[in-house]
């Protein structure tokens, strides 16, 4: 440590090299920890379950190529053809598709006032089976029974008297336990609804916000010239299934399919936004980074160049390779730590700003300790190989030119 | 005098190869990190009717319910509806206040020509709309034109397809007068557009903004007379009891789903349109309509773009993030330029001991960051190229002109590099000027 005084007394005289790199610290530690945050944020996001048996599950959008009418007879025997299928397990019909970012939400509140409001959920109106076909996990309560299932063609509001929700919609409604949700009364636009069953996990449609894990269900399905199918097929059947009901649907004169996609693809097409901005964000943290490490090599092999006579009068006078070395990782570690600190200011002063902008939570603090001990070792990885090489000058040819 | 400073900087550089190399290429990656995000930033927030984007406005309605707010603007208030319900929609279109007026909606139908077979028809989504559409938003025609004013109001089945429709139906020749299938009915071709997608793509919603073009279009009117209707991929909403699961359903329910733009040859004019809506609400409100609170509104297509949030924060972050990011580039090059130039302490001293001044020093050393700059900026600029290609092919739901510079970009490009560069060259240049003749020249 008697070092230290000296490394003090030499930066101080020579301002603007070390400046230079605890500003670059310092930006490069902003960036770091608020990226990173951002960045496993993200992460968490795209590996959110959405409850469904997706390795099952596909889905497409067919008209019932019928008068209005016969909307419902079609439907229903659509459903009893599709089921005949030995590829099939399962179908239903529902008005949106988990991740396809299509479908309603609605606010939810306590009372008839909107006053009352408790959340917003994603919305899914759905015909029998669904429980079923998505693979979904009631927790608590029921599902709903046929009778409660409505196919109509009068609705859009949803025009029943019972829903089941969300293990994550639950805690909203009853926050101190969220089992006690099941028969609880939530009111949508003045409607009232009774709370009968709560699933674990349904995704709402939209893979980008934040809330998705709080979605509703109601037992009707609004029909009309078009609906929106879901199809499980037995395991490991998924390809032949898809090809079988395709053929199946195309016997009617007059059908439209559109988006015949296994549930994979919907994944994949939901969360390419966000996986897009992971790869930036991370390469972004990557370069950041590199460039601060390049700048410390360069700061270090500056400092060691200027003194090149003063390393070798030290060794000359006695000073081991050791010492040297010591010296300047200990140089190093002040001037990263003066940028870590105005580093840890300016992150702060940003993420504040970020959550004004965002929905975001504020930094968690362990995030500041690895961001520091990231940038500790990167910085002493770039001074280390100078620094060795300083160590070698020998000392004669050092101070020959004195 | 200049040559000569050119080759002083590169016998420079390449006196140094690593160092410089460094330089360079810490400039090259800053720049292209910061001209990436700017170009996203730039080409999503350009104006995309110049000329006369501050004429042509979204006419927003408060028809919604009265028992609670269509929703939520970002800054917590209220928000009212961007679409219209369709009567109020036609007895606007109707009372014809405005100088142009466009009114559309969009459907979905299978397409194909009358000489191929059922089993070719693809599924298109079609844009439903009025004829002023094309001439509003500047959409450029190859062959034919809009459809006639009597089109708009007969419903007459005519469509106007799109450049890389034509080629794939027509191969490309002139097919105004040609008919194609649009599910069961016949529409008669009555133009063909060029390629063409305004960026952003103003007119419709935020989520919308960055996609293609739709390549199909037909009158409004002859998607109302045909009770063509494809609920799963409009956008509508509603509330009330109404029924709404057809559309001669929608047409008299509450539902809002038209989007409306109107175009006034003077920007005056503005004002006294938006007088007229006040007055419409007012007549509404009269039979029980409009009861909410919240005024109408008549956006132009910049408010229009603020509004909806066209550039993202998330955008407005990137571009920040990116200018830290070229900051902490620029830090590491001054120190490494401090190494350089002190290592050139020698032949600074020598120099000046033959005559050169310190104004001859700083022009030397100034021409030789400029120097660093360019190389930097060119091979950012190459950097920022490839950079944006992949990216472009990861935001593959966004449009690709948004990932493209244009000329001004990438001289902008090379403009930053050489004056960032210069910039934080003038204290090391500074300080190289202030060396000692006397003192260098003893150790030689």
């Amino acid at each position: 440590m008697k070092d230290l005084t000296p490394i003090l007394k030499t930066l101080w005289k020579s301002k603007t090299g070390p400046f230079l790199l605890v500003i670059q610290i310092a930006v490069a530690f902003t960036i770091l920890i608020n990226v990173g945050h951002m960045a496993i944020n993200k992460w968490h996001e795209i590996n959110k379950p959405s409850g469904l048996d997706e390795a099952h599950l596909f889905t497409f959008t067919a008209n019932l190529p019928v008068e209005p009418d016969s909307y419902q007879a079609r439907l229903e025997q659509d459903f009893a053809d599709i089921l005949e299928l030995a590829s099939v397990e399962s179908v239903n019909a529902t008005n949106s598709v988990p991740l396809t970012s299509w479908g309603l939400g609605l606010a939810l509140n306590r009372t008839e006032s909107d006053e009352s409001y408790i959340s917003y959920a994603g919305v899914y109106s759905m015909s029998s089976n669904f429980v079923e076909t998505l693979g979904l996990e009631v927790i608590m309560g029921r599902k709903f029974d046929d009778a409660e299932m409505r196919l109509s063609s009068d609705d859009y509001m949803i025009k029943s008297t019972t829903a089941m929700v969300t293990k994550a919609l639950a805690e909203k409604i009853s926050p101190e336990d969220w089992t006690q949700t099941v028969g609880k009364t939530i009111y949508i636009n003045g409607r009232p609804y009774q709370i009968v069953g709560i699933v674990n996990e349904l995704i709402a449609t939209w893979p980008a916000w934040w809330g998705n894990k709080r979605s509703i269900i109601f037992p009707v399905l609004t029909l009309t010239n078009e609906s929106k199918f879901m199809v499980r097929a037995h395991p490991g059947q998924l390809q032949q299934a898809m090809e079988e009901v395709h053929t199946l649907l195309m016997r009617q004169p007059g059908r439209i399919i559109d988006k015949y996609h296994p549930f994979s693809h919907t994944r994949e097409t939901g969360y390419k936004p966000m996986i897009s901005s992971l790869v930036i964000l991370i390469a972004v943290t990557i370069g950041l980074m590199v460039v601060t490490m390049l700048g410390t090599f360069g700061q270090a092999r500056f400092a060691i160049l200027r003194r090149k006579r003063q390393i070798g009068i030290r060794r000359a006078l006695g000073a081991s390779k050791w010492q040297i070395v010591r010296y300047y990782i200990l140089e190093n570690m002040v001037i990263t730590s003066f940028g870590i600190l105005l580093g840890v200011i300016c992150a702060i002063l940003l993420n504040v700003k970020l959550m004004d902008f965002f929905d975001l939570l504020s930094v968690p603090g362990e995030y500041f300790l690895v961001g520091a001990a990231v940038i500790l070792v990167a910085g002493q990885f770039a001074v280390i190989p100078p620094a060795l090489s300083a160590a070698n000058i020998s000392p004669a040819s050092a101070t020959r030119s004195v | 005098m200049v040559g000569y400073y050119i080759k002083l900087a590169w016998l420079s550089l390449r006196k140094t190869p690593l160092l410089s190399m460094l330089m360079i290429g810490t400039i090259a990656i800053g720049i292209a990190a910061a001209m990436i995000t700017i170009t996203v930033g730039y080409m999503m927030a350009q104006d995309p009717l110049p000329h006369k984007s501050d004429r042509v406005a979204m006419v927003h309605l408060n028809s919604w319910d009265p028992t609670q707010p269509y929703g939520y603007r970002r800054n917590g208030k209220n928000d009212i509806p961007s679409t219209l319900t369709y009567q109020d929609a036609m007895a606007l279109l109707k009372a014809d206040k405005a100088d142009k007026h466009t009114l559309f909606a969009q459907f979905s139908d299978m397409i194909r020509t009358t000489t191929s077979d059922v089993r070719d028809a693809q599924l298109h989504p079609i844009r439903s709309t009025t004829r002023d559409f094309f001439d509003m938003f500047g959409v450029p025609f190859i062959y034919g034109g809009t459809w006639s004013k009597e089109a708009d109001l007969t419903g007459e089945q005519v469509i106007v397809l799109s450049k890389h429709e034509n080629d794939r139906l027509f191969d490309g020749v002139n097919s105004v007068g040609k008919e194609v299938h649009v599910g069961t009915l016949l529409f008669r071709v009555v133009g063909v557009i060029d390629d063409w997608q305004p960026t952003p793509r103003f007119y419709t919603h935020r989520y919308l903004m960055y996609q293609s073009t739709l390549r199909y279009f037909v009158p409004l009117e002859s998607q109302i007379r045909n009770a063509l209707f494809s609920p799963t991929s409009m956008g509508f909403s509603c509330w009330g009891d109404d029924p709404n699961s057809t559309l001669a359903d929608l047409l008299l329910s509450e539902c809002v789903w038209l989007h409306l733009w109107v175009e006034f040859d003077s920007v005056d004019k503005k004002d006294d349109y938006f007088g007229f809506l006040s007055d419409y609400s007012e007549e509404q409100r009269k039979v029980g309509r409009f009861a909410r609170p919240e005024p109408n509104r008549l956006m132009t297509v910049p408010e229009y773009l603020e509004k909806e949030g066209a550039l993202s924060n998330e955008n407005i972050m990137g571009i920040w993030f990116s200018l830290a990011f070229l900051l902490a580039c620029l830090c590491n090059v001054m120190s490494l330029m401090m190494t350089k130039f002190h290592g050139k302490g020698g032949e600074i001293g020598l120099r000046r001991a033959v005559g050169a001044s310190k104004k001859d020093i700083i022009i030397q050393f100034g021409f030789e960051s400029i120097f660093i700059g360019l190389v930097g900026g060119v091979l950012g600029l190459l950097f920022a190229q490839v950079g944006l290609s992949v990216l472009a092919d990861m935001f593959s739901n966004l449009h690709q002109s948004v990932m493209t510079m244009d000329i001004f970009l990438m001289v902008g490009t090379v403009g930053l590099a050489m004056s960032t560069s210069l910039l934080f060259g003038l204290w090391p240049i500074y300080r190289a000027s202030q060396i000692q003749p006397s003192s260098q020249l003893k150790s030689l």
